[in-house]
Order: C-alpha cells, then sequence, then structure tokens
C-alpha cells in the first residue's frame, strides 16, 4: 500500500498508478451528492446549468455526502463531511454523471457491486473513507456554492474547494479490481466454519 | 420549582456534549482496540475515528454530520412531577422547541424529512421528530433526561426483524443474528464495529424496541443479569468476533463492541428475534435535574434498570 496525493486537474497516468488499498489525499474542487442531488445534476435540461458551472471550476470529484454546514451571514461554514454509502446513491445515476461531467474520483462509503467494471471501462477511481467519520470537513478551504437548497441542506449540493482531504482508501482502481472484493474472498474462507456450523449460506 | 426555562437551558447544554464527544465506554474502547488492532486497514480506521472525535471536542463541533435523529428517554419522577412548571405537557413543548433551538445553533444536521415528498423544514421536527419516550419512577424525587442521536446507519440499513418458528432455538437465534450481522457489515453496507443489540421475544414493538435499547442504552461490557441471556450474549459475540468484518468491515479482530442482549416472553406460537446495530459514532447523555434546581450529569441512563 503506498500514499499517494491527488491534485486537480488529475491525469489518467495518475489514476492509473493507484491500487485498491492505496491511500489518497486530495486537493481541487468537489461537490457533494445524494440521490436527489443526482436525480437533478443527470437531468438533461434542468442539470444544464450546474453541470456548466462544475465543468467551468474543473471539479472532477463526487463526493458522496449530506454534510453538516453552518450557513452565516457572509459565508457558509463545513462543520462536518463524511461519505455515505455509494449504493445509496445507485449505480446508474453515478455512471451517468461521471460521463456527463468527466469525473476522474468518485468518494463514497462501502462496495458498489459492478462500480469496479465501471472504474475499468472510464478510468476513474471510487475511493472510500477511513473511519466511521472523520476529519475532513476540516480540509474544506472554502465554500463555493450551494445548488438546489429546496431539497433540504444535507441534499442539496455543496460545491468546496479541498487541500489534502483525507486519509481516503481506493476501492476500485483503473484496473478492475476492488479492495472489498479481495477482503470478501478472505472473510468467506475465514468464516466457513461457523457459516457451515449454523447453515448461512451466503449469496 | 423547575422552570421550563432552566429545563431548556439543561437540555441544551446536554446536545452539545451529546455532540461534541464520545461517551467514556466508546471512547476507551476504541482506544484499546487501536492499539491490538493487527488489521492495518482496521487500525487506520480506528484512528480515524479517534482523531476525528478528538478535533471535534477540541472544535466544539460536532464529530459526525450525521447528528441523528434526536431522541429523548424521560424518567418522570412521581415525586417531582408536581414540581414541573406547566406540567408534563410544557415538558414536552420544552424539549421539542430546544430541538429545533439546537438544530441551528450547535447546528446539527436537519436530518427529519417527509418520508414521501422528502420535504425538509431544516429543523430536525415533524410529526414523531423528535422522538419522545416517558417511563414514571416511582417516588424518585428527580426528572431524568437522556439524549440520544440515532443515526441513519442503525435506523436505516443496520436493524433487522423476524419471527422464527416457535421450536428455532438458541442456534435458530445465533443464526438469524450471525446472518443479519454479516450482511449489513459485509462490504462496508454500514459503518462497524457496532453495538449489537438483540431483542428475544416479546410483541412485535417490544422485540424491536428491546433491541435498540439494549444497543443504545447499556455501556459496552455490560451483561444481562440473568446469567442464561449473559452466557447467549457471550456466545454472541464469540460468533461475531469469529467472522473477523473488522471495521468498516475491511477485516480485523475489532467487528463488534459487545453484544446486549434482551428478553420478554412471547406468544407460544413465535420466537420474534430482532437485531439493531448501532454504530461507532454514539451519542448517549445522561442529566437529572431536581426540584430544588440542582444538575446532575450521569455517565449512564437508569433507563435499562430492571423492576424486579
Amino acid at each position: 500500500m503506498k500514499s499517494v496525493h491527488l491534485k486537480s486537474p488529475i491525469s489518467g497516468e495518475a489514476l492509473r498508478t493507484l491500487d485498491a488499498g492505496d491511500s489518497v489525499t486530495i486537493s481541487g474542487y468537489l461537490f457533494t451528492c445524494r440521490s436527489l442531488t443526482y436525480d437533478r445534476l443527470i437531468d438533461p435540461e434542468g442539470g444544464e446549468g450546474v453541470r456548466n458551472r462544475l465543468k467551468e471550476l474543473g471539479a472532477e470529484t463526487v463526493f458522496h455526502s449530506g454534510p453538516l454546514v453552518k450557513e452565516g451571514p457572509d459565508r457558509a461554514e463545513m462543520i462536518a463531511m463524511v461519505p455515505m454509502p455509494s449504493w445509496l446513491a445507485g449505480r446508474e445515476k453515478i455512471e451517468k454523471a461521471v460521463g456527463l461531467l468527466d469525473l476522474k474520483v468518485i468518494i463514497g462509503k462501502g462496495m458498489l457491486e459492478g462500480l469496479e467494471e465501471f472504474c475499468k471501462r472510464s478510468g476513474c477511481v471510487h475511493l472510500v473513507c477511513a473511519g466511521n467519520y472523520n476529519e475532513y470537513a476540516s480540509r474544506v478551504t472554502r465554500v463555493i456554492d450551494c445548488a438546489w437548497p429546496e431539497l433540504g441542506r444535507p441534499e442539496a449540493m455543496w460545491i468546496v474547494e479541498v487541500d489534502a482531504l483525507g486519509p481516503l482508501i481506493v476501492d476500485a482502481d483503473t484496473k478492475g479490481k476492488s479492495l472489498y472484493q479481495g477482503i470478501d474472498e478472505e472473510f468467506k474462507a475465514d468464516a466457513a466454519a461457523l457459516l457451515d456450523e449454523l447453515g448461512i449460506d451466503l449469496d | 420549582m423547575l422552570s421550563q426555562q432552566a429545563i431548556a437551558q439543561t437540555v441544551t447544554a446536554l446536545w452539545k456534549s451529546n455532540q461534541y464527544d464520545l461517551p467514556e465506554d466508546f471512547k476507551t474502547f476504541l482506544q484499546e482496540q487501536h492499539d491490538k488492532e493487527t488489521s492495518e486497514l482496521g487500525k487506520a480506521h480506528l484512528k480515524a475515528n479517534l482523531d476525528a472525535v478528538a478535533s471535534a471536542s477540541a472544535r466544539s463541533m460536532p464529530f459526525c454530520a450525521d447528528t441523528g435523529l434526536l431522541t429523548y428517554y424521560v424518567g418522570l419522577g412521581t415525586a417531582v412531577i408536581g414540581e414541573i412548571e406547566g406540567g408534563y405537557q410544557a415538558l414536552e413543548q420544552t424539549l421539542r422547541e430546544v430541538s429545533a433551538e439546537v438544530t441551528s445553533e450547535i447546528p446539527l444536521r436537519p436530518n427529519a424529512v417527509h418520508p414521501l415528498t422528502r420535504h425538509n423544514p431544516n429543523t430536525n421536527q415533524g410529526p414523531g421528530c423528535p422522538d419522545i419516550k416517558v417511563r414514571v419512577l416511582p417516588d424518585a424525587d428527580y426528572l431524568e433526561i437522556t439524549n440520544v442521536a440515532v443515526g441513519g446507519g442503525p435506523e436505516l440499513v443496520g436493524s433487522k426483524f423476524t419471527v422464527l418458528p416457535p421450536t428455532a432455538g438458541e442456534k435458530g437465534v445465533r443464526k438469524f443474528v450471525v446472518e443479519s450481522t454479516i450482511n449489513l457489515v459485509r462490504l462496508g453496507a454500514t459503518c462497524s464495529p457496532n453495538l449489537v443489540g438483540v431483542g428475544l421475544g416479546g410483541t412485535f414493538e417490544t422485540c424491536t424496541r428491546m433491541a435498540k435499547e439494549a444497543a443504545i442504552l447499556r455501556p459496552v461490557g455490560d451483561r444481562n443479569p440473568d446469567s442464561e441471556l449473559a452466557r447467549l450474549e457471550n456466545q454472541l459475540m464469540d460468533d461475531i468476533l469469529r467472522l473477523k468484518l473488522g471495521p468498516m468491515g475491511m477485516g480485523g479482530a475489532t467487528s463488534a463492541f459487545d453484544v446486549h442482549l434482551e428478553m420478554a416472553y412471547c406468544h407460544m406460537a413465535t420466537l420474534p428475534v430482532a437485531v439493531y446495530l448501532q454504530c461507532a459514532a454514539m451519542r448517549r447523555t445522561t442529566v437529572r435535574m431536581y426540584a430544588d434546581g440542582r444538575v446532575e450529569s450521569l455517565p449512564l441512563s437508569s433507563w435499562m434498570e430492571r423492576d424486579s
């Protein structure tokens, strides 16, 4: 396992050096997204304005998160920003957004089946959080904008600038490998005796 | 007299300590497990948790962005009920108002939404929110309030209920608890390690309530006073540790904080079992208020103390 710092603009070459299990920090622009936010973002017409804004900024990273934001009179402050499970967002929506915006990095939590194949095809990576909760909010240097606030503060899209956000762990790399898949093989071997004793069949 | 203003101040302060820091039993467990965890990724996850709590406490900020659905466990001492300004109705009103106030003051993430329209009033208020549970405490001369913030992980995917055939026995219970834990933790589905609460028997809502309360209101290391149930708690803990699912399901020795089990008699045609996986972001704080104005912080709620 190696430690890598990704800085925007992120090159395909830098992404190809990443292996499942590596530790990553990231600098640049990113936006938060949840399931309802994705619906807006990938809407052909309704999402166009926000998509153009993200492209102008050069945002290459989507962060699956409903952050805790304090809205002040002049500016908003990121209090806590932890990932939510990527499967909550849904693979089809994620893949569509990555295609529309040419995203390089997807940050979330847990494994999303089939995403490793997509990452291989499109050359992007899926990173997962370290810990259940973490210090990521302290790496947010600026809150740039909030799109679709009517969805409620956590579900709205927050566009932020981050400096060395991390540590994050590579789940799916660009070679079709998923960290969780490897761990699952070990789990099945380790737990085999107990599963057999209790009569548990894994899917 | 216990004024509503004093109650509001006390409960507001309680939400702050609730969100800025972990209970001592959880913090100690995470530190000890971090020191002895041999899985490199497992250790990294535990370190991230400990660092986040230390940083949040120092900055007086919530340590997890999912600041939970706000829940109160209220113990009403019979000797203090008449001393509460405006009576119980006013107390409930105060608890509702404080929830909205702390949501903007601390701030907390507004998590409470309409289940279908997904409308979010951004106040953590709505039908059933905050969630207020009340128990009368015979002869007690205090009002005891426990604040618990229940996160989306445990409430969303970290809970399961089933009714097993009546003779499924201990092995059937073990199978359901282990299978549920695997499904909820494997591949990082929810935030592990967890405190696993198990409800055994009871009616539909008693079974699920017991599982949740066992997970969120009993401290790490606690054992059921019934020795047979304590033995089953140990058995289930051994089973779960054998899975080596580890922090965030990435492998390791730290797969659970503990297993707590509560039992109630059930209908003879059934064997109900419920499982509730409390995540590592435990937010549990308790305070007692007396009619003379004294306020006492407690490390634990007395909610689970058994009557007989």
